[in-house]
């Protein structure tokens, strides 16, 4: 049977034996009526800084005619966090809110090597999802991940975006100095670096083989070191932030 | 002093807890009452109001048990040698300069429960009784590889994102229990009255409220707790995450940050 009743300031939902509900059993408050919705809200993360690593070796001591090169993007370690952006106001007297997001990745970011296709997306695409703590992670793979928050800073909510790229030292044994050349004359294969030793290989450029013409980093056959890669990203979508109230 | 009044002309019913000015019990204009007339400006004062989202439940709790698939290794040469130029499985010959990428990635979205509302819910998915916070690690092994889930709904159903990464082993696969609650978003029927019983239940506001039904709402002695985390739950860090939810968290081994896990309530139904 269901009924309120009331007791010494306490009131209670019951049916039966089960407690439907009490005002010492409270959950979340959500005042929809006072929800704000952003459509085209977008989270949008920059490139990252890069750097490239370039290989060369070749099968004969003095030319370049059974020499080859390869050319890579490497992505630096970095941390990066955007700070606050305003997202909306909350009432006066609330201290918890509700994220929902409905959102899809419209700017794909490059590729990694040994995935296919672009970062992985680690939201649903179109699925509305609820984050806990109003924090997510949203893309990663490899050394990289990317996360979002919504943070209340008194009755504001504002939208945190980071993206972290690890540093775990040099990650490729590169030549002595830096260099192709051996110092007295001849050539060495290996690895050269521009930028930062300790960047991670991501994202091949070229590959060149055959042909007597120098290959080495800066020669006339040279590898191409030109970045075709972009790992901005930007996710776009329905953001519905509901305000409410827990009392702790 | 907490009330529970009904305001049949406003069409309001609501639990609060009156405000200093006086004023006739019954009359929602008056200061007493400001809560149930005006719950945005006076939330702490509001225990419920027919107003605020019920948290009824729909569907669940259920335990869903996921056996998330093994992703095995996988070798990917990036070379270059002098014979010619290759990316692909086999390794290089002669001279050859190059990487090994070692591993695989896999992202698919696995159908954890259909609920056949026909909309989009609320909805709550929980771990070991602790909500799981979008980008959570529900696995690691000792080379690295792991698998990261995050949670959304469609108007079919509620659905992990899984996005798992092997390493130079094979990512093993993992069984892990699910437990889904999807709640159902309510309007009130204009034909019932404010308070009323009909059979042994009791309905309040116009049907918002029935006692036969089940609502989100903190727990009590006895009852399984899920954990509702009041602050943020996810953190990155040199190339890592850490989730944490229901004061635990997990890191994976890149993270070099220090996110506490924030404080939570415990909820159930």
């Amino acid at each position: 049977m269901g009924r309120v009743s009331g007791s010494n300031g306490a009131i209670t939902h019951t049916q039966g034996d089960h407690v439907v509900w009490a005002n010492t059993r409270r959950p979340a408050l959500l005042l929809p009526e006072d929800a704000v919705t952003l459509t085209n809200f977008d989270i949008a993360f920059p490139d990252f800084a890069k750097s490239d690593a370039y290989g060369f070796t070749f099968a004969t001591a003095n030319g370049f005619d059974y020499s080859a090169c390869v050319s890579w993007v490497s992505l630096d370690p970095q941390e990066w966090d955007s700070g606050l952006s305003f997202v909306c106001n909350l009432p006066a007297g609330s201290n918890y809110f509700e994220v929902e997001l409905t959102l899809s990745r419209i700017v794909a970011p490059s590729s990694v090597m040994g995935v296919d296709g672009p970062i992985p997306a680690l939201l649903g695409g179109g699925g509305k999802h609820m984050p806990d703590g109003n924090s997510a992670l949203i893309e990663g793979v490899g050394p990289l991940v990317r996360m979002f928050a919504f943070e209340r800073v008194g009755n504001a909510v504002y939208l945190r975006r980071k993206q972290s790229v690890a540093n775990e030292g040099q990650r490729v044994p590169w030549n002595s100095g830096n260099n192709n050349s051996t110092g007295s004359g001849g050539y060495r294969s290996g690895f050269t670096y521009g930028g930062n030793p300790s960047a991670w290989p991501v994202h091949q450029i070229d590959q060149r083989t055959g042909g007597n013409i120098d290959k080495r980093r800066g020669g006339p056959n040279a590898c191409s070191l030109s970045d075709p890669t972009n790992y901005a990203s930007l996710w776009r979508g329905t953001a519905v932030i509901t305000p409410g109230y827990i009392k702790i | 002093m907490a009330v529970h009044r009904g305001f049949s002309g406003a069409n309001v019913v609501a639990c609060f807890e009156e405000v200093a000015g006086g004023g006739s019990l019954h009359d929602i204009d008056a200061p007493r009452n400001a809560p149930a007339k005006s719950p945005a400006d006076h939330l702490d004062k509001i225990i419920w109001h027919q107003r605020c989202f019920q948290y009824e439940l729909a569907a669940g709790p259920v335990d869903v048990p996921v056996t998330h698939a093994a992703l095995a290794t996988k070798n990917t040469y990036y070379v270059v040698s002098t014979g010619g130029g290759s990316v692909g499985p086999f390794p290089p010959t002669g001279s050859s300069i190059g990487f090994l990428v070692q591993g695989d990635q896999r992202t698919s979205d696995i159908l954890l429960f259909s609920h056949g509302l026909g909309y989009v819910p609320k909805f709550m998915v929980s771990i070991d009784g602790r909500r799981v916070p979008d980008g959570f690690v529900v696995q690691q092994d000792n080379r690295g590889g792991h698998r990261r889930i995050s949670v959304f709904a469609t108007s079919g159903g509620i659905y992990l994102r899984e996005s798992a990464v092997s390493t130079d082993i094979d990512l093993a696969a993992v069984a892990r229990t699910y437990r889904v609650m999807v709640f159902a978003t309510r309007a009130p029927s204009p034909s019932l009255p404010m308070w009323s019983g009909q059979g042994d239940s009791m309905q309040l506001a116009r049907g918002i409220i029935d006692t036969k039904r089940r609502y989100l709402r903190r727990t009590g002695p006895g009852e399984t707790p899920f954990a509702l985390n009041l602050g943020p739950t996810i953190d990155i860090r040199n190339g890592g995450a850490r989730s944490a939810s229901g004061g635990v968290v997990t890191s994976e081994s890149r993270y070099n940050g220090a996110m506490p896990a924030p404080s939570f309530v415990s909820v159930g139904v």
